[in-house]
């Protein structure tokens, strides 16, 4: 009987074109705007990150760098006064002293908290982005700025789901430095070229060596947990309707039970919503090249929400059934879908707002399963995602419950 | 096969059936008959054992509804008064569908399916979505599902409202054949007084959730055998006629509906006499005149001052 109920809520769905739209073609349409618009920004959540946790490490001191250049003057063949003058200016140059002071300056903003550091091993676990000047990196920058030699090897920028706003510092640093440096030699009008930038790109790396997410991944997994929510909706506006033209009374009368047919809206909700999943996952995968790295995992995670979606399903059936009405589902798909996908971050990294913001969405199953789905696309492994099993089973427990409580008791229905 | 003793239903402080009783023998085709919100819907839900009675007791097959829900149910057949079918389904699907949930499966599920659609007619169109059948086909599949157990007792609410006279008498050849080939017993309601007269052998008369009268049609028509019931047409509204009729003694009512007016006269009164003499004095002109022996409507006009429709 079970299955019977689920081969018909298929059925159904695959029917309903309206329905159809809204579950599978809404979320692809809004994953490759919101992709493509916000295609810069690996992290769509950085604006209005608040304060950040930040570290540079600057593997050698200044003057064991400026020694270092003056041997290489030396090794030129340059008279002592000039050697003087360009170490003077060497000096007064260092990329990693002007960053360093740049960053000091947004940390007297209250963008950022700087740490200053010797040693790579020494960064703070939540440091949000880690910029390192290896040895040598001064010498090299001298040489290209000076010597017009080879352009030195990029900082290297390590950063978490914080990147946009790390990128964002990284890049206006070396553009203003490049253009002043450009400027500099113009005002000269010597009529030497100008020596390449110091620094046009930035070699990132995710913290803890996972991989970055870009803003497909987090759109896919943004938009597959809201919009798999409209299916539990779905399957209630259709027991309404089952109760409305009698189909539901029929169905007692055929001496099917209460429990079973509420089981079977919560059966219908997993099966649906795992169909949903996979085709939003499988397209995002084929056009973005989204990958997920562990499919094991990620079914797993799907998993998690579908049975998110059953319970919920079953519950919205049951409020239908007792207020005989469909207005708290039209209000749950209009206004409480909506919340949820904010406070769960499929718009944007809500949790970076505060840590009462991060707290609710990590509570919350859509929430969870999007933070789970993120870790899963960055590599991380099997214990990033336990946690979203707690706030998943708390909802489907509390929402079964529920509806068990609000379903009508009686059949006077 | 069923029993419904001194059933009342209490919905908050509204009393929507009030000691109801009545009885129906095995094989009969009995009658409800009243108008919308007379509580005919209300009794039907409780014999099907959808909603429990406030007071009372249902027996049928001498199985008690309120105890016995499970067996109840596979014993009777509801045909509700709703298009309870899934409308993005085929008629076969529902059909499956509503079979199983019956419990029937394999084969027996494929010969009873088939063997319904042929008696409601609709095996060429079985492969087709319900959403795109007409209103009478509808009604003849929402049987058909109810018919799918082959029940001993069939259960039909208003089941021809808003269907054309073909369907609607393609169903009532439906309920007689069922009922005199598989001595099927029925419970036909509606409110449309012919299709009772029709096929019923037995009629309960509801009005304001209590029964008002019950009996076979040539008992409840004899109520009135001492009356002759005389139907004018006017040209223009018959109210000043009524007034005028009302205040004769040997006739005992009058009731208007626009330009006609029903009236029940003492037998072998001279009404048509004193009706052409009030038209001439009062200017009317009369466009028809219409002697009847008294129909079931006359019986519920004669016992609530109102006709079914109003």
């Amino acid at each position: 009987m079970l299955g019977m109920m689920l081969v018909k809520e298929v059925k159904q769905l695959l029917r309903e074109r309206s329905e159809l739209l809204t579950l599978l073609l809404m979320p692809v349409i809004l994953i490759t705007i919101l992709g493509s618009a916000l295609q810069g920004m690996t992290s769509p959540g950085a604006a209005g990150a608040g304060q950040l946790e930040a570290a540079v490490v600057i593997e050698e001191p200044l003057d064991v760098s400026l020694a270092q250049f003056q041997d290489l003057l030396e090794a030129e063949g340059m008279p002592p006064e000039m050697q003087e003058t360009l170490l003077e200016e060497a000096a007064a140059v260092s990329v990693p002293e002007m960053f360093t002071e740049m960053l000091q300056s947004l940390e007297e903003d209250g963008v950022l908290e700087v740490s200053i550091i010797d040693d790579a091993a020494d960064v703070p676990d939540d440091a949000a982005g880690v910029w390192e000047f290896d040895e040598g990196y001064r010498v090299d920058t001298w040489q290209q700025m000076f010597l017009q030699d080879e352009v030195p090897e990029p900082v290297i920028v390590r950063v978490d789901s914080q990147l946009g706003i790390i990128e964002g510092i990284t890049g206006a640093f070396f553009e203003e430095l490049n253009w002043q440096k450009e400027a500099a030699y113009l005002a000269m009008q010597e009529e030497t070229p100008v020596p390449e930038a110091v620094q046009t790109e930035v070699e990132t790396r995710q913290l803890d060596n996972r991989s970055v997410i870009t803003s497909f991944d987090y759109y896919t997994a943004g938009m597959a947990v809201m919009f798999v929510l409209y299916t539990a909706t779905f399957l209630a506006s259709t027991a309404h309707t089952e109760r409305r033209t009698y189909v539901f009374q029929r169905l007692l009368t055929s001496n099917v039970p209460l429990w079973l047919y509420v089981a079977g809206k919560g059966g219908a909700g997993v099966l649906l919503a795992l169909v949903q999943l996979t085709v939003i996952f499988s397209f995002s995968s084929l056009v973005f090249g989204v990958s997920f790295q562990s499919l094991g995992l990620t079914a797993v995670i799907a998993l998690g929400l579908a049975l998110t979606v059953g319970s919920l399903a079953m519950l919205l059936t049951a409020v239908n059934y007792r207020l005989r009405n469909e207005q708290a589902t039209a209000l749950f798909a209009s206004a409480g879908v909506t919340i949820l996908a904010f406070l769960g971050g499929s718009f944007f990294n809500v949790s970076q707002l505060s840590e009462t913001m991060a707290f609710i969405g990590r509570m919350l199953p859509n929430g969870a399963a999007m933070q789970s789905l993120l870790a899963v696309m960055g590599g991380a492994g099997a214990e990033l995602i336990y946690p979203m099993f707690v706030s998943v089973f708390a909802f489907c427990i509390l929402c079964i419950v529920a509806a068990m409580l609000v379903f009508p008791r009686k059949e006077d229905v | 096969m069923l029993e419904v003793m001194d059933v009342t239903k209490t919905f908050k402080e509204r009393t929507a059936v009030s000691r109801v009783n009545m009885y129906i023998e095995k094989g009969e085709i009995v009658g409800l008959l009243g108008p919308n919100g007379a509580g005919k819907s209300t009794t039907i839900s409780m014999i099907s054992s959808l909603i429990a009675p406030t007071e009372g007791e249902i027996y049928a097959g001498g199985f008690s509804v309120k105890k016995n829900r499970t067996t109840i149910r596979r014993m009777i057949g509801v045909v509700p008064q709703e298009i309870a079918l899934f409308q993005d389904l085929t008629a076969l699907e529902n059909l499956r569908f509503f079979g199983r949930a019956y419990k029937l499966k394999g084969s027996e599920l494929k010969e009873r399916v088939a063997h319904v659609l042929d008696v409601v007619g609709l095996t060429e169109r079985a492969g087709e979505f319900v959403k795109t059948y007409s209103g009478g086909m509808k009604r003849r599949l929402n049987i058909a599902v109810a018919l799918l157990h082959e029940p001993e007792l069939l259960i039909m609410d208003e089941p021809t409202v808003g269907i054309d006279p073909q369907s609607r008498s393609y169903i009532l050849e439906t309920v007689r054949e069922l009922n005199r080939t598989k001595n099927m017993t029925i419970i036909y309601t509606s409110h449309y007084m012919e299709e009772v007269e029709y096929l019923c052998d037995r009629i309960y008369i509801m009005d304001h959730g209590e029964i008002i009268a019950a009996g076979t049609k040539h008992e409840l028509k004899a109520m009135l055998m001492e009356e002759d019931s005389i139907v004018v047409t006017l040209n223009q509204s018959a109210d000043q006629l009524a007034e005028a009729l009302k205040a004769r003694d040997d006739i005992t009512r009058v009731h208007v509906s626009g330009h006609e007016a029903v009236i029940a006269a003492k037998k072998d009164a001279p009404v048509l006499e004193t009706v052409i003499q009030l038209t001439r004095k009062n200017g009317v002109e009369l466009k028809s005149v219409e002697v009847r022996s008294p129909s079931l409507e006359d019986v519920f006009l004669h016992l609530t001052g109102r006709t079914l429709r109003q």
